[in-house]
């Protein structure tokens, strides 16, 4: 039943429908599941932290509202957001269109990046999570 | 030489309303105004703005026909009858003004005023005295230090609104600012080509920031282009019109359009009011009065625009009335200090009190609550796009702090909360009266059980946990 959920490779995820992905120039960006999003239904707002602010692995760093819910979005790791995707505020429902690439949500400067990565998930064990959801 | 007990300078929100007050507190009173009676509100601001956006909204909304079963072949516009239409609306509240003022016995003295002594108004060659004088000279667009500002096709909100009618077929707005906003509604409701481009970070900058990001998103969508964080470099003619040359993240963009708008904010208008050297206390052209709303000069009063705060028609009114209240050695009713902002974009927008932005920065400890209206019958009746109710109320008292509406009938409904803010009324007392069904009010019963995680109409929010679960 899982195999209606997109899990691409490279991503590092949570169990709360997120995904980290470190990029070429050591940032981290971050993005909801394709689980996520079509739980959620079309996106109609994201709120989104600024440039500047802190997050915390575990707690919750922007939201996500759909017609159906508002929904809390799970930071993976811990750090600085450097970057908050723009296109992503003008229109929400890229996240539903491209969850893993131009739906990303921001991107952070990782404060504890090698202590963390072990709270998370590989694509397969993020794969095996769905199993027992669906 | 004829005396007063009143003399009012100006004839806008602020000026009227004082001087008919004034007249019913038994004041002996005059109004001198150089211009149109209703200032900038009746003639070139408020009054003709809304006028304008109620005809492009009744417009844009035959879009919609289809979808209630309706159809209407060619629709169209006259843009010189839709410019009619304002002017006469204008002149319509602008006899009425002249009628109020007359039926209170108030004197008109049209001319421009200047203050020749601290009890001395000099209109032409005409002198006053009057024991209180109050100044309302209100406000004139600001214009920027931009290189081409005086191009041909370069305009402010006052030759839109009080210039002959133009049909503009693309328009660049400097300024995303409530003016701003307003006139791109406006223009891209006729189906003009708009493009908004604002130096702050966000459309609407003083207010919450859920309002700036769901504007942009809204106008983007009906084709607005919106550059936020742009900086205007200048402005320079090409034979289609004026082009405008700015920069936006770090790239150099050009906007070509028919015309420009140039609507960055307004200043303090005291042309002629003060022989050089007889100036009160000023901050930056703003006349600085004390709590009762006098001057450094005894006896002479300032309300309005001219003294600063948030430039709206409804504060000056509160203040002008609140002036002569402390005239009369009486107590102003209204208090003129809690402003609600309104904003007539579709959704509309309001506000009032503190957001949770604010709280956060002041350190201050509150709970905050949204309410979609995604889930409000009337909203969905009314095709309505997305809104919200956001609650602010203090977390010790549970006393009311701040509203942000952005709805159907927000600038309607956000007075149910200014006045609840002032009389300390708790979000659980503001609940007592239920609301009728189906309204856009009762999003607000909603927004306020939702401060207790107990609104009915509504998916429960997903909670957040504070701590990761550990991996299987």
């Amino acid at each position: 039943m899982a195999e209606q959920y997109e899990v691409r490779p490279i991503p590092s995820y949570t169990d709360k429908d997120t995904w980290a992905r470190v990029m070429p120039d050591g940032t981290v960006r971050f993005g909801i599941t394709d689980y996520a999003q079509q739980m959620l239904g079309e996106l109609m707002f994201v709120e989104l932290p600024e440039v500047g602010d802190s997050v915390q692995q575990g707690v919750s760093f922007a939201s996500a509202e759909s017609s159906k819910a508002v929904s809390e979005v799970i930071a993976p790791l811990s750090g600085d957001i450097v970057a908050v995707n723009d296109a992503l505020m003008d229109e929400p429902d890229l996240a539903n269109r491209d969850p893993y690439d131009m739906g990303w949500f921001v991107a952070i400067n990782p404060s504890n990046l090698s202590a963390e990565k072990a709270n998370l998930l590989d694509a397969s064990g993020y794969k095996a999570l769905l199993a027992q959801k669906a | 030489m004829k005396q007063y007990d009143l003399i009012v300078i100006g004839g806008g929100p602020g000026g009227y309303v004082a001087a008919i007050r004034g007249a019913q507190c038994g004041m002996k009173t005059a109004l001198v105004e150089r211009d149109k009676l209703g200032g900038t509100c009746l003639n070139r601001g408020c009054i003709p703005t809304k006028t304008l956006l109620h005809a492009a909204e009744a417009y844009a909304g035959c879009a919609h026909f289809e979808t209630l079963g309706l159809s209407a072949g060619n629709v169209s516009y006259d843009i010189e009858k839709v410019h009619a239409r304002k002017a006469e609306v204008s002149e319509t509240l602008r006899n009425g003004v002249a009628g109020l003022l007359k039926s209170n016995g108030v004197d008109i003295l049209s001319g421009t005023a200047a203050l020749t002594a601290p009890d001395t108004v000099t209109v032409g060659d005409t002198r006053y005295t009057a024991k209180h004088i109050l100044i309302a000279t209100g406000s004139v667009p600001a214009r920027p230090p931009i290189p081409g500002l005086d191009l041909p096709g370069v305009v402010t909100s006052d030759d839109i609104l009080e210039g002959p009618a133009q049909d503009y077929r693309s328009l660049v707005i400097i300024g995303g600012g409530v003016i701003g906003v307003e006139m791109a509604s406006v223009y891209a409701g006729f189906g003009c080509k708009v493009t908004v481009i604002e130096a702050l970070d966000r459309l609407l900058p003083p207010m919450d920031r859920e309002f700036g990001q769901s504007l942009q998103m809204l106008l983007k969508k009906r084709g607005v282009d919106v550059f936020c964080s742009a900086r205007v470099e200048k402005i320079e003619q090409t034979p289609s019109g004026p082009c405008c040359y700015f920069t936006h993240k770090d790239t150099r963009k050009t906007a070509e359009a028919q015309g420009i708008l140039v609507a960055i904010g307004r200043r303090p208008n005291t042309e002629g009011l003060f022989p050089p050297g007889t100036e009160p206390d000023m901050e930056r052209g703003f006349i600085q009065v004390n709590e009762r709303y006098e001057s450094s000069i005894p006896g002479v009063y300032a309300v309005g625009d001219v003294i600063g705060g948030i430039q709206l028609a409804h504060k000056a009114e509160a203040e002008g009335m609140a002036a002569v209240a402390y005239m009369c050695g009486k107590a102003p009713e209204t208090d003129p200090r809690l402003v609600p902002s309104c904003i007539y974009t579709s959704p509309e927008i309001a506000q009032v009190g503190i957001t949770s932005d604010d709280a956060k920065q002041d350190g201050r400890a509150v709970k905050t609550a949204k309410y979609l209206m995604s889930g409000n019958g009337k909203s969905i009746i009314d095709l309505q796009e997305r809104g919200f109710i956001k609650v602010v109320v203090d977390t010790e008292t549970d006393k009311l702090l701040g509203v942000q509406m952005m709805c159907g009938r927000a600038t309607d409904l956000v007075s149910e909360f200014t006045g609840a803010i002032l009389n300390g009324v708790t979000h659980t007392q503001l609940l007592r009266g239920m609301r009728p069904h189906p309204s856009f009010c009762e999003g607000i019963s909603e927004a306020l059980e939702a401060v207790d995680g107990m609104s009915i109409h509504s998916a429960p929010a997903k909670r957040a946990l504070p701590q990761l679960q550990s991996t299987l």
